[in-house]
């Protein structure tokens, strides 16, 4: 006799004119943040070079380029707002903010995404054990990019071995002619930003306030942009989502982190992938070591929105945009074949992760004092210590 | 590795995947009740069969696990709240299915202190129509689960039901027997153990006429009025 399950609910099919709205409003919403993207650029040449030097000469210490990149990506949420902001910037086509400024910002921003799921395992405060195990694969993902940075950033600043390979990875890319050419979308965008730069030019004067009014809405689309079509593309694939992330359990740990790519490619935020497995871990579905592979997997597929917006960029910097765009990549693939293959170093933050989650669970004030020093206080008062010391 | 990768890909649907699982759940318990009944009733050793037996309760438990894990995932990626109340069904049903295949173990292992076939008295032959009317009512649940025919699991509820009286009746009559203390333990506890059995079978049935928060509570007083009458 072959059995059967209770009826299985109807599933949630979305009607054919829902798909479609969806589909548009993906369309719409990406067009708007390539438009945000390109509208940063522009912005920043209208600035002038007095205005951004000051921003240029803070960030020209990389630890204070580091900190604003963990500072404005706590605060945003989104360590895709920060680096295509961060692409825009060194794209713009005057005026440009140098990679080798941007570099410790894009491995800050890699840092500030964190907190989201930091946040999302707070839920669980209230059940020690539970929070104990939510705790752990939430702050994994915090000492895999603290480690990353501490070895690659001096790397980096010794050698500039990212800068170097990701701009001849970028010459490579703009030399096949790839990039040359003058694509539809980059017309759009230009025929798009034209009529907005216009109508600011109607209501501010001057070339400068142009430039300041075009950086603030540019930021503002750029982030509303991003934080819709996540949030939209979640719904759409929420099925396909959740099938891939179930499915990472128990996989070879390439596999689980190719899922993690997968899934952080589609839904354009590393901070989704991470914080879905949070309440997996509080509930025991998932161990520390078995989230490890998705979050770096989560980490890489994370870094495909700025190479997105920095492929749309235009103008004379547009290979600049895409050599960040590829430090981004490289950097978390360096971070992945330094950490993940040797055991004993993959213990490293493992064994970091379990020992604060052991703490924070025997002392639940350490998670708020911790994230709140680590993630704002620490950035804010060393970008303040690095302004009064000048 | 890209065939793991393509297989995860491929997989569609969590909550048939989850309503597969349970289906085989279930499929195993009626098919380890039946060889139970068999070997409980025959007397005979058969070892082969009840290590057939462990290894499907084993499977059984498994897929009991698995179930309970493939929920906690739906509802912790999906967020959505309108599959909760099939998740917690599933919940509450994977524990009866459990429960009827550790039953089934149990009345093999009745054979460990009584061997021999057991008497041939009126006791065992009305343990022997209660065994057919379990096994009968399981059938049905498996034909009507599906389609959640809900006048038909009514009547499989009050036949189960007057089933589960007639198992009481009988072990207060076995107490009362002239049977040896072994023969009278025996049909003591193959009875208990078929009630268990129906009685979560009856659990299964009641969440085809009950609502969520009234599954297992297949009493008539907590059947909905129209069911009541219909009954």
């Amino acid at each position: 006799m072959k059995h059967k399950s209770p009826p299985v609910p109807p599933a949630r099919r979305a009607t054919a004119l829902r798909s479609l709205v969806r589909a548009a409003a993906v369309v719409v919403l990406l067009f708007t943040f390539l438009l945000g993207v390109n509208g940063l650029s522009e912005g920043f040449r209208s600035l002038g070079g007095d205005l951004v030097q000051f921003f240029f000469d803070a960030t020209e210490n990389p630890f204070v380029g580091l900190m604003v990149g963990i500072l404005a990506t706590s605060l945003m949420q989104s360590s895709s707002v920060t680096t295509s902001m961060i692409v825009a910037m060194v794209a713009a086509p005057e005026n440009p903010l140098p990679i080798a400024n941007a570099v410790p910002m894009v491995m800050g921003a890699n840092i500030g995404t964190t907190v989201t799921n930091m946040i999302v395992s707070m839920a669980h405060m209230a059940r020690r054990e539970e929070f104990r195990r939510a705790f752990g694969v939430a702050t994994c993902h915090d000492f895999f990019n603290l480690m990353a940075v501490v070895v690659f950033l001096p790397l980096e600043l010794l050698t500039g071995y990212l800068q170097r390979t990701a701009t001849a990875l970028s010459s490579l890319l703009t030399g096949m002619g790839g990039m040359e050419y003058e694509s539809p979308i980059k017309g759009a965008l230009k025929a798009g930003l034209e009529p907005i730069t216009y109508l600011i030019g109607l209501v501010v004067p001057s070339d400068q306030g142009v430039g300041v009014v075009l950086v603030l809405l540019s930021g503002a689309m750029i982030f509303t942009a991003l934080l819709l079509l996540v949030r939209n593309l979640r719904l759409v694939l929420q099925t396909r989502i959740e099938v891939l992330v179930s499915g990472a359990f128990g996989q070879h740990a390439v596999v689980a982190m190719l899922l993690g790519v997968v899934v952080t490619a589609i839904v354009q935020s590393s901070s989704i992938t991470t914080s879905l497995l949070v309440p997996l871990a509080g509930a025991g579905i998932i161990t520390l070591e078995r989230a490890f592979p998705i979050t770096i997997g989560a980490n890489i597929g994370t870094t495909v929105t700025a190479l997105m917006a920095a492929l749309a960029a235009t103008g004379v910097n547009a290979a600049a945009g895409i050599s960040i765009a590829l430090v981004h990549l490289l950097f978390n693939l360096s971070g992945t074949l330094l950490i993940y293959p040797v055991e004993r170093i993959r213990e490293v933050p493992l064994a970091a992760a379990r020992w604060l989650a052991n703490t924070v669970a025997e002392s639940r004030r350490w998670a708020i004092i911790y994230v709140a020093a680590f993630f704002y206080g620490l950035p804010a008062v060393f970008a303040l210590l690095n302004n009064v010391l000048k | 590795m890209l065939r793991r990768l393509i297989s995860v890909f491929r997989s569609s649907d969590p909550l048939r995947e989850m309503g597969e699982n349970f289906a085989e759940m279930l499929g195993i318990a009626q098919e380890l009740s039946l060889r139970a009944g068999k070997i409980f009733f025959a007397g005979k050793e058969a070892p082969d069969e009840r290590t057939w037996i462990y290894d499907q309760d084993v499977r059984v438990n498994q897929l009991e696990r698995q179930i309970r894990k493939q929920v906690i995932a739906h509802l912790s990626l999906s967020g959505q709240t309108l599959d909760l109340p099939y998740c917690l069904l599933l919940i509450s049903l994977v524990k009866d299915v459990e429960r009827i295949g550790d039953y089934s173990k149990n009345l093999t292992e009745i054979g460990d202190f009584y061997t021999g076939p057991l008497p041939d008295d009126e006791l065992v032959a009305e343990l022997g129509e209660i065994r057919n009317g379990v096994e009968s009512t399981f059938k049905g649940l498996a034909q009507l689960l599906g389609r959640s025919d809900e006048e038909a699991a009514l009547v499989l509820i009050q036949q189960g039901k007057e089933l589960l009286r007639r198992c009481d009746s009988l072990i207060a009559r076995a107490a009362q027997s002239s049977l040896d203390a072994a023969a009278t333990v025996a049909v003591v506890l193959g009875t208990r153990y078929y009630k268990r059995i129906g009685g979560h079978v009856l659990n299964i049935l009641s969440s085809v006429v009950m609502p969520l928060h009234k599954v297992d509570y297949y009493d008539e007083v907590s059947l909905p009025p129209e069911l009541k009458t219909r009954g």
